[in-house]
């Protein structure tokens, strides 16, 4: 292996690809990058092995080959190189890393003690564009549970019916649903949950309005772009049927600015008990006051215009979980609706029926 | 000024011995240790006046007890038996003040202060009660009377069995002073080694030192020791305080390795601690599982839930994931103890899926109502019915 390649890249794809490598592992070959020059390309990957990361940048190759080097080491160095073109070349197990005045070796591991990674399905896939799928898993990752025990609720279910994708969370007190249209059709019918860990590595990669590619295989899930094959291991489990806990109709309906609400729950939140971060809406004929107290402590009140007409009413919620939706509720105004205070709220854009969150409320005790 | 204080601390004498020895009078005058049977495993809970004298206490494992007394008679606790005994005592109490602070079983403290209208001096209340224990129930219990509870606690145990100790108000330095510092609250035998590296004995002697010097010794609780050095003790007579986290454990008769018999016994365990929550009520979200080794090696392992639980389904499903995650597999085992804290009495934040919860919810409020028409005999799980070779251990609350 012989290639030069930009430092920017180089940082770049090491930063990637690091995120994925395994922290606490029995075998050693996991916490090396695998780095490969073909074709043009530098490829870099790491696994552990539930969830991998490929990515690919350009590079002068002068000669192909590839070594598995330690992530922490390699990570290191990149991030000290003056800012030059990167020469790396391979002399037996070792690597020479050259930039500028700087030179570096470095002891590998062979590349076929590397497992595997899979390739990616291309004839199952289906797509989407990238800034469009950030944005669904920003606004529903917001109710992933983190409660090991419950490991079905440890993921983003994917669910795909017709032309339609859905990606649910739930941690069991609220659930986040987002829904998109499809163009290009979903072969089967998708049902499944991808873990936490991947999500977040997703996130962090996508940029851009170049599409990514989506497939299911094997009980894995691939995300594939010009960039980067990431692939994850699916959690094998059930996910709740989200929509019989989503009341199809609501009778109570209350407009509020979004912005204004957010500003007056951040406030109150600050004496919201800690045992509980409740907060109340009293709501009546276009006003709502907010408040929330901690006992032998102090409370807090602010208080809204909205748009409702009614009896009054009196409903609870945890403020951190109306707070999670409010700040990714793009528009201006949201809507609040429910059958009564100790059913399910639900928390969505005035103008859209695409973004659904459910927060079941609290009992007050009087 | 603050109006006289009266708190009677009241001890019951030997209790569990005692109220054996009522039911069998046979049994009066002898060594007789409560807690288990002869060649068994187990704790001693109370042992009988004459069994003390040969160096058996509470807490002494039942094998180190048969040697020290070989002529001792052992019976196996009946706790359901004592606690009948102990809400009769209660009972009793109660009648004289509103304030009663239940410390254990077979103790209490009154607040008697200011029922000088009612029932005469509260020295006279205190010696009728200890009368009225002894005609009505056949028990005998040690009886101080002082102005704190610190106090009152020494006086109870200052001529034990059948004793009552006053110390008048005015009198308690006097008669603090020349007392070892062990009887003090809070001193444990860490506390007392280090003040007796300075020289110091009694509780005058500590008196004598400086609030600085025993909070650069013990920190915080220097200041503390620092008040009860000086015959000072706030501390009310509160008469409930909810208590902070539940827990049930066992020790088993023979180390235990068997795989069921242990998957058996958490599930009794898991079934006892949430039985006690749902009759508090109470719920709690922190699980605690603790094993202990034959060599004693003892483990605690905890895991926080995110939602308050008082059944033993989801208990269960906790504890087996910490045992799953650290039992040293096929290793024999001496104890085990599940213990739930973090409580709520109720949980505020309801839940999206109920559905399935509710079913459970209806099923265990329905055997909690069979087993409280039939003592606690009439259902259980079908998974606790082993063979009777493969009893899960004999139970101890914490």
């Amino acid at each position: 292996m012989n290639l030069v390649v930009e430092k920017s890249d180089f940082q770049r794809i090491i930063s990637a690809v690091s995120s994925a490598v395994s922290n606490k592992t029995t075998m050693p070959i996991l916490s090396n990058i695998l780095m490969e020059a073909k074709k043009g390309q530098l490829r870099c990957a790491a696994t552990d092995l539930e969830v991998g990361l490929d990515c690919r940048v350009p590079a002068t190759v002068e000669e192909e080959g590839g070594i598995a080097l330690p992530a922490k080491k390699i990570s290191e160095i990149v991030r000290e190189l003056p800012n030059a073109p990167v020469k790396i070349e391979l002399d037996g197990g070792v690597a020479k890393v050259t930039c500028d005045k700087t030179h570096f070796t470095l002891s590998g591991m062979s590349t076929e003690d590397f497992p595997p990674m899979p390739n990616f399905p291309e004839k199952e896939s289906f797509k989407i564009e990238q800034t469009i799928l950030k944005n669904l898993i920003e606004k529903t990752r917001i109710a992933v549970s983190t409660e090991e025990l419950r490991y079905a609720l440890n993921g983003i279910y994917f669910h795909s019916l017709d032309n339609e994708l859905r990606m649910v969370s739930t941690d069991g007190r609220r659930l986040a649903m987002m829904k998109l249209m499809i163009e290009s059709g979903i072969n089967e019918k998708m049902s499944i949950i991808i873990p936490t860990k991947a999500i977040g590595q997703l996130n962090s990669i996508l940029e851009g309005e170049e599409e990514i590619h989506i497939a299911v295989k094997n009980s894995q899930v691939f995300f594939k772009t010009e960039q980067f094959t990431l692939s994850s291991r699916l959690i094998d489990g059930q996910f709740p049927n989200y929509e019989q806990v989503i009341p199809p109709q609501r009778d109570k309906k209350i407009v509020l600015d979004t912005g204004r609400f957010l500003q007056a729950l951040r406030r109150v939140s600050i004496l919201a008990s800690e045992k509980n971060n409740m907060v109340k809406l009293s709501i009546d004929e276009g006003r709502m006051t907010i408040s929330a107290s901690t006992p032998e402590l102090g409370e807090a009140t602010d208080e809204m215009d909205v748009i409702y007409s009614g009896e009054p009413l009196q409903v609870a919620y945890n403020v951190r979980y109306v707070i999670d939706v409010l700040k990714n509720m793009d528009a201006e105004e949201t809507l609040l609706e429910f059958n009564q205070p100790l059913a399910p709220g639900v928390f969505r854009p005035a103008d859209s029926q695409n973004y659904i969150n459910v927060i079941m409320p609290m009992k007050i005790n009087q | 000024m603050e109006p006289l204080r009266w708190i009677v601390h009241i001890d019951m004498d030997a209790f569990f011995v005692a109220v054996e020895q009522r039911e069998n009078p046979s049994l009066k005058g002898k060594c007789v240790i409560v807690g288990g049977a002869k060649g068994k495993r187990g704790v001693v809970c109370s042992a009988s006046y004459e069994a003390r004298k040969f160096g058996i206490k509470a807490g002494m494992a039942i094998s180190e007890a048969s040697r020290k007394c070989p002529q001792g008679i052992f019976i196996p606790a009946s706790g359901s038996f004592y606690s009948k005994a102990s809400h009769l005592i209660m009972d009793i109490f109660h009648e004289y003040s509103p304030l009663v602070e239940q410390v254990s079983v077979d103790e209490a403290f009154l607040d008697l202060s200011g029922t000088e209208r009612l029932f005469g001096p509260p020295v006279e209340t205190a010696r009728t009660i200890q009368q009225r224990i002894q005609d009505e129930l056949q028990l005998s219990c040690s009886v101080g009377i002082a102005s704190t509870k610190l106090l009152a606690k020494i006086a109870s145990d200052l001529r034990k069995p059948h004793g009552f100790v006053l110390i008048p108000h005015g009198k308690e330095w006097e008669f603090l002073t020349p007392l070892p510092i062990k009887v003090l609250w809070g001193v444990g035998e860490k506390t007392e080694e280090t003040i007796t590296q300075l020289g110091i004995h009694t509780v005058g002697q500590l008196a004598s030192l400086s609030r600085e010097t025993l909070a650069s010794l013990f920190g915080k609780s220097g200041d503390h020791l620092y008040a009860l050095a000086q015959g000072q003790d706030h501390r009310q007579v509160t008469p409930y305080t909810p208590p902070k986290s539940f827990g049930h454990e066992t020790t088993f008769e023979k180390d235990q390795s068997d795989p069921e018999v242990l998957s058996s016994t958490l599930l009794l365990l898991c079934e006892k601690v949430a039985w006690r929550m749902r009759k508090q009520p109470a719920k709690g979200k922190t699980i605690t599982l603790k094993i202990r080794y034959p060599d004693f090696s003892t483990y605690t392992f905890s895991h926080s839930l995110s939602e308050y639980i008082d059944q033993s389904g989801p208990l269960f499903e906790a504890v087996q994931t910490l045992w799953d995650k650290h039992y040293q597999k096929g290793r024999p085992i001496r104890l085990l103890g599940v213990s739930v804290a973090n409580l709520a009495q109720e949980s505020e934040q309801l839940t999206l899926f109920p559905q399935a919860n509710e079913k459970e919810t209806r099923l265990v409020k329905a055997v909690d109502d069979l087993n409280d028409k039939f003592q606690g005999k009439a259902v259980s799980r079908a998974s606790l019915k082993l063979s009777p070779k493969k009893k899960p251990g004999t139970l101890y609350k914490d």
